[in-house]
């Protein structure tokens, strides 16, 4: 059994910025509380208009192959992860796959595997999961998870139809526009890599959140039951950090980060602070809401670029990344960074 | 360690949508398989066509609710089994990419069993004429073998690189207006199906030559089902001989797409056309171009 990695990661965000109070402004029913407060997201990027899902995973993809020591044609599967699959505009391709589309553009081999997959916010580490497997299993050496979010109209959906002060679209306008690219290939050294990967759906809250088209206008919505989520998932997460602990002997004293899903700043730090005492305390969090929002799919490797880049971590970091997402898609990935802290220059 | 299917099954109603079919058929599957449904740690799901064209969550969590799999473990207080849910999508190549995937799983220890589940039917869960797919749910229960020579063996999958895609089927946000959920719009190159008989037999030759493979040695042909004889034409042109049988059900089924190779896993099952150690190949191509195959030695 093989021990897989991180290799490099790319990560793209368009250029132009939305602020929370644009967004306010152009609703016709203000929400009676302070967005930007309540969620900690004071800007968001959004796509331009000949941005979408393909064109956002495709610069992603490009800025991890540039700091890898792979190329294109080396790379065995490439994995798209997004839950839009938007490609010339606001169109959802459900067929041909757009890693075929990524796969032909950027020059991956033909004989390559290719697929895309769904898990809501959880995608890119659903990714991670599967090529973790695969590395592991030795079917394959390395692979490509990619995830392009054109994830903004959603918010353009919100904007036109929140109505209510308390709204199953509000969580729509937190999100934001992204790409992120990770190539995975076999750990060299026994203390580098992915440590484990725990996953679970935690079904019975599957309703919880629809994205789907609209029925009020075209456009695409998503519709979050986000009162439910708090009372049901959140309170459930103390007991998967004891979960943890118990199969993984591992506690907040093996981390030096977390890196949850980005939601809002005040539920993470809710949430967290209800599992610091069962999991021996909590390592700091990173996020990046404030400037970026969720990005959903793409939002850990969005916030770990963030700091990478920034040199705000410290070297040899051991991660935890949380995943928590509608499905509800329960998930943590043990790491460390290794040869990624290499290509941001922390160390040769 | 080998992945074997363990048990299979479909089922066809045109008044139900895709998550209907797929839950019925799988309910039927993991009955046949006689496992434990707690016990099985994966739930993939490779439909493309969903109900009300949902895009989040993936279609699988739902299918697992609906099963009533190990839905909430904190609450039952024991997490000793879990399940975890996604989709794959790939049109019909996506059974033999949730087959790898479910294959690395259970490979690496994360999974004991996974259950593949597959439906099209129209977004609007009724009836419409100009849906090429024949409404049908699939399930393909996959669990391990110690005989490492046993279940699928190899694996190759293959895009076109020439521009050419074949046909495309999209969701267009802004021209359906507010009826999204009911509608899908598909863009078919006139020489399709000329051009995929000809990329797929390229792919299969390909595999089977890698696999040093003698055409004569393969004991059933299983594809996917997008015109009359496609199977047929695969497998006379790859020189099968007589013995060797190929299921082609075009005829009575239409084009069940992602179902097409559990629908034909299936008959070949429930006809008893399967004997120990008969070697499978199975083939599907789809829009991209996109072909998969697999060699299973069952």
């Amino acid at each position: 059994m093989y021990k897989s990695r991180f290799e490099s990661m790319g990560v793209y965000l368009p250029e132009k910025i939305v602020t929370t109070r644009e967004l306010i402004d152009r609703m016709e029913a203000k929400p009676h509380f302070d967005l930007e407060t309540l969620t900690g997201i004071s800007a968001r990027r959004w796509r331009s208009d000949e941005e979408d899902s393909y064109t956002l995973a495709s610069e992603a993809v490009l800025r991890a192959l540039e700091k890898s020591s792979y190329v294109a044609q080396d790379i065995d599967v490439i994995i798209s992860c997004s839950i839009t699959r938007f490609k010339g505009g606001l169109s959802y391709y459900m067929e041909p796959a757009l890693s075929k589309y990524i796969k032909d553009n950027l020059g991956f081999r033909e004989s390559a595997m290719n697929f895309d997959m769904t898990n809501a916010c959880a995608g890119m580490l659903t990714g991670v999961y599967i090529l973790n497997n695969m590395i592991k299993s030795g079917l394959v050496k390395n692979g490509l998870v990619v995830s392009g979010e054109c994830i903004t109209p959603i918010s353009e959906t919100a904007l036109k139809e929140i109505r209510e002060p308390v709204d199953a679209q509000f969580a729509s306008l937190t999100v934001g526009d992204s790409g992120s690219a990770l190539i995975m290939d076999r750990a060299l050294e026994a203390n580098d890599g992915i440590d484990f990967i725990e996953f679970m759906t935690l079904a019975e809250f599957a309703e919880l959140c629809f994205g789907m088209p609209s029925t009020e206008h075209s456009g695409v919505a998503m519709y979050t039951d986000a009162i439910a989520i708090h009372r049901e998932v959140i309170k459930r997460l103390p007991k998967l950090f004891e979960y943890l602990i118990k199969k993984y002997n591992v506690n907040a004293t093996d981390y030096d980060y977390i890196i949850p899903h980005q939601t809002s700043a005040r539920a993470i730090s809710t949430a967290f602070n209800m599992c610091s005492p069962h999991f021996d305390g909590i390592p700091e969090i990173l996020m990046s809401l404030d400037k970026y929002g969720n990005t959903s799919s793409t939002s850990h490797f969005v916030v770990l670029e963030d700091h990478l880049s920034g040199k705000k971590m410290k070297e040899h970091a051991r991660v935890l990344f949380v995943s928590l997402a509608s499905g509800i898609a329960i998930g943590f990935i043990s790491a460390k960074l290794g040869k990624l802290e290499v290509n941001y220059g922390y160390y040769n | 360690m080998g992945t074997i299917i363990k048990s299979s099954s479909i089922y066809m109603n045109g008044s139900t949508g895709s998550i209907g079919l797929a839950v019925r058929a799988a309910e039927d599957c993991i009955e046949k398989a006689g496992v434990d449904r707690h016990d099985i740690s994966l739930i993939i799901y490779s439909g493309i066509y969903r109900d009300d064209n949902i895009v989040e969550p993936a279609i699988a969590p739902l299918i697992q609710k609906r099963l009533g799999i190990n839905l909430d473990p904190v609450e039952q207080g024991s997490f000793d089994r879990l399940t975890f849910s996604f989709d794959v999508h790939n049109g019909p190549c996506g059974f033999l990419a949730a087959s790898r995937v479910a294959q690395s799983s259970l490979m690496s220890g994360a999974c004991r069993y996974a259950l593949l589940v597959s439906a099209d039917a129209h977004p609007s869960k009724r009836h419409n004429p100009d849906f090429p797919f024949s409404n049908v749910g699939s399930a393909v229960m996959l669990g391990y073998s110690e005989e490492p020579q046993r279940g699928f063996l190899e694996f190759h999958f293959r895009t076109s690189g020439n521009g050419r895609v074949g046909y495309v089927a999209k969701a267009e946000v802004k021209r359906f207006g507010t009826a999204g959920r009911e509608c899908i719009a598909f863009e078919v190159e006139h020489d399709y199906h000329d051009e995929l008989l000809e990329f797929t037999l390229d792919s299969v030759r390909e595999f089977i030559n890698s696999q040093n493979l003698d055409p004569a040695d393969v004991d059933l042909l299983l594809t996917s089902q997008q015109f009359k004889s496609f199977g047929k034409l695969i497998s006379s042109s790859i020189g099968m001989n007589g013995k060797s049988k190929v299921i082609d059900l075009f005829d009575e089924y239409g084009d069940p797409h992602t179902s097409s190779l559990g629908l034909g896993y299936n008959y070949a099952a429930s006809n008893k056309l399967l004997k120990k150690d008969d070697r499978i190949l199975f083939v599907a191509s789809g829009a991209g171009l996109s072909s998969a195959c697999a060699l299973y030695v069952a």
